[in-house]
């Protein structure tokens, strides 16, 4: 019984101090308090994510990382985002490095299907392959088109809305179009098919200011070499 | 059953009183009055040295009145001006300009000093663009001489802005709008130009930006004079706000090779280009940084990172080149403020800006260092984002927009309460940079 109190007590006392703050503040400081607890208990598996510099591709690929890096299968050594002082990469180049805007819309080749857009949540980009299915279906079925159709190239290009800075939604961009290209690596289609792109808020598919507009243009989209 | 009651009453108290802390910084009462006489025949000078000294960061231009151009009639004739006479005016400053032999000669005097200098043999040139500049000069020669140190007058600025043909191009204009002309021609859209800061005695005559002509958004570096860009970083990935230090030793930039936007320096020299290899300085897991700024000695960095869900600013130390990055100490900035984007750290190393969402609307805030105190400079409707340091550290410009609209740039002394538009949003004017100097 007295716990019971004790919980109630403590059920008032948080909905007292959550009222007296806005719910977009309350939302941040979940989400910070939600990482923190995430880390904390992670690290009781020894699993720690601190900062840490990339000497290595081996480095890089630790396991509880869910970023690919680029194929550095033609690099002379095994560091990767290293460039030697003589100009030569030490990684492989994507071989879709092409004018963007001159890759293709799936419509054009007559698989749009295959390639719907895949949408987010404000200010995510993470895509958690259990509980975001449409996200997944989308993208599955993208990846089975790319694997019957081998010598077609992608370009992933990120969008948002316009509600954040112009400098936070070219990374946010950037970040959404590399998860959908990490779950595509994952799915089997050579990280060389695949080149990413932000344009942050720059290129909506919707212009308008409500949250059925916003929600259409925080998207990936797909786009195809020509066959 | 009390204890408990007393015990979450204890915890909840503090909470309930947990208000932000909103410290509004202090404006026009460091503005020293300055009185401004010109005659009719000099309008278009007086305009310029008008706004000049308006919006200089340390003085306040007062009203032209008959009582106070009479008496700099009757100090001109004796060649002395009166100290009594502009104490009981109350103008700190008097700047008085007369045209002689088709030249400018001002006369300069502080009331409490009773100290007064000529600045003569001021040519104006022929065009209207030489003019302004020479004008500019002028208006910069008057700050120093009161305050020893430059002003920003003659000073330029960078950003981008859009085009007929519907690009964002880079754009070159004098600090208050004028002057405007395109300087980049890359027929694709252009971000985060910023200049390559001079070495010492000389202006800045390249600039880096963000060009997507390859279709993938690169860093490239022209000369101000052609605007003609040259691949700058090899790493063939998406490459965004570059940002070199004050000695130009480095370049501090946001790229994703390794499939997530992570800081990295690389050091650089401007004969030569990117030297030996990019260094990644920060990353962690499901974690994105960006706009990367350097402390003026070029000893920390100040960025954006999500680590801890909301975008805040953090400082950390640059590594040596290729040395340990294993154990990295942040040093969190923005406490009081979330959802912070573009961080400037100022060019005299005292202040660190960034907009910060401040209930509903993005504003600029300024991080004392020294102090640790936030402060929220803007205000208003309208949103505002990416504020750049004037050289001399006394201003901000930053672009602002309403939900939906375009941007316009903005120009505020931080002394003053309200800024003013230097670039008009129909222009789409984003990404300021204003040009460093060695101060």
């Amino acid at each position: 019984m007295r716990l019971i109190r004790l919980v109630q007590l403590l059920a008032l006392t948080v909905s007292l101090t959550s009222c007296q703050r806005k719910g977009s503040e309350v939302v941040e400081d979940t989400r910070t308090a939600g990482r923190y607890i995430g880390r904390g208990i992670s690290s009781l598996w020894g699993n720690v994510r601190e900062s840490r510099q990339f000497n290595s591709a081996d480095d890089f690929h630790g396991p509880q990382d869910s970023a690919i890096g680029y194929d550095d299968s033609q690099a002379s050594s095994s560091q990767v985002a290293f460039a030697d002082v003589s100009g030569k990469t030490t990684y492989a180049k994507p071989t879709s490095t092409s004018d963007y805007d001159s890759y293709l819309n799936p419509s054009a080749l007559g698989c749009e299907s295959s390639f719907q857009n895949v949408y987010f949540e404000t200010n995510a980009y993470f895509i958690n392959e259990n509980s975001d299915v449409d996200s997944m279906r989308r993208i599955e079925q993208a990846a089975q088109w790319l694997k019957s159709n081998p010598q077609a190239n992608v370009f992933l290009a990120g969008h948002c809305d316009e509600r954040n800075t112009a400098a936070y939604n070219q990374v946010l961009g950037l970040n959404r179009a590399n998860m959908v290209r990490d779950i595509l690596i994952s799915k089997g289609i050579n990280a060389s098919r695949i080149s990413t792109i932000s344009f942050g808020k720059d290129r909506p598919a919707m212009m308008g200011s409500s949250a059925e507009v916003w929600g259409k243009n925080r998207r990936v989209e797909f786009k195809l070499s020509s066959i | 059953m009390r204890f408990s009651v007393f015990f979450f009453l204890l915890i909840a108290l503090p909470c309930l009183a947990d208000e932000p802390i909103v410290v509004k910084l202090k404006t026009d009462s460091s503005l020293l009055p300055l009185y401004l006489s010109c005659p009719e025949s000099l309008k278009d000078v007086a305009s310029i040295l008008r706004f000049d000294l308006s919006y200089s960061g340390k003085t306040q231009v007062l009203a032209t009145d008959a009582a106070k151009e009479s008496q700099i009639e009757a100090d001109l004739r004796v060649k002395r001006f009166s100290q009594a006479a502009w104490k009981k005016f109350g103008a700190a400053y008097v700047v008085s300009v007369r045209e002689k032999d088709n030249k400018l000669e001002a006369y300069i005097y502080q009331t409490d000093s009773n100290q007064l200098r000529v600045l003569s043999d001021w040519e104006l040139g022929s065009d209207a663009g030489e003019i302004r500049r020479r004008v500019h000069n002028l208006s910069d020669a008057i700050f120093k001489n009161f305050f020893g140190i430059e002003g920003i007058a003659s000073t330029r600025m960078l950003f981008t802005a859009r085009t007929s043909a519907g690009h964002n191009e880079v754009f070159e204009a004098d600090y208050d709008g004028a002057n405007m002309r395109q300087v980049t021609s890359e027929e694709a859209d252009c971000l985060n130009p910023v200049y390559l800061p001079a070495k010492s005695g000389y202006t800045p005559g390249s600039f880096f930006y963000v060009s997507y002509r390859k279709g993938q958004p690169r860093i490239y570096i022209a000369p101000l004079r052609s605007g003609k860009g040259k691949a700058v970083c090899r790493i063939p990935a998406n490459q965004f706000m570059p940002m070199p230090n004050k000695s130009r030793s480095k370049l501090a930039f946001v790229t994703d090779p390794l499939g997530r936007a992570d800081l990295f320096v690389q050091d650089f020299d401007p004969e030569i280009g990117l030297l030996g290899k990019p260094q990644q300085i920060f990353t962690a897991y499901r974690t994105t940084a960006s706009s990367p700024s350097f402390s003026p000695d070029g000893s920390k960095l100040a960025f954006i990172s999500d680590k801890t869900g909301s975008p805040r600013v953090y400082m950390m130390r640059v590594p040596v080149s290729g040395g340990d990055c294993s154990q990295v100490n942040l040093e969190l900035v923005s406490k009081e403020s979330t959802e912070n984007t573009c961080c400037a750290w100022s060019p005299d190393g005292k202040k660190i800006a960034y907009t910060a969402m401040t209930k509903g609307v993005r504003q600029i805030w300024v991080y004392d260092i020294a102090t640790r105190k936030e402060t929220q400079l803007t205000k208003g409707g309208e949103h505002k984002e990416n504020p750049t340091w004037s050289a001399n550290s006394l201003h901000l410009m930053y672009d602002s927009h309403a939900d939906g609209g375009t941007c316009s740039l903005w120009l505020h002394p931080l002394a003053v309460p309200t800024p003013v538009k230097i670039v008009a949003a129909s222009k789409n004017a984003r990404f300021a940079s204003l040009e460093p100097r060695s101060i």
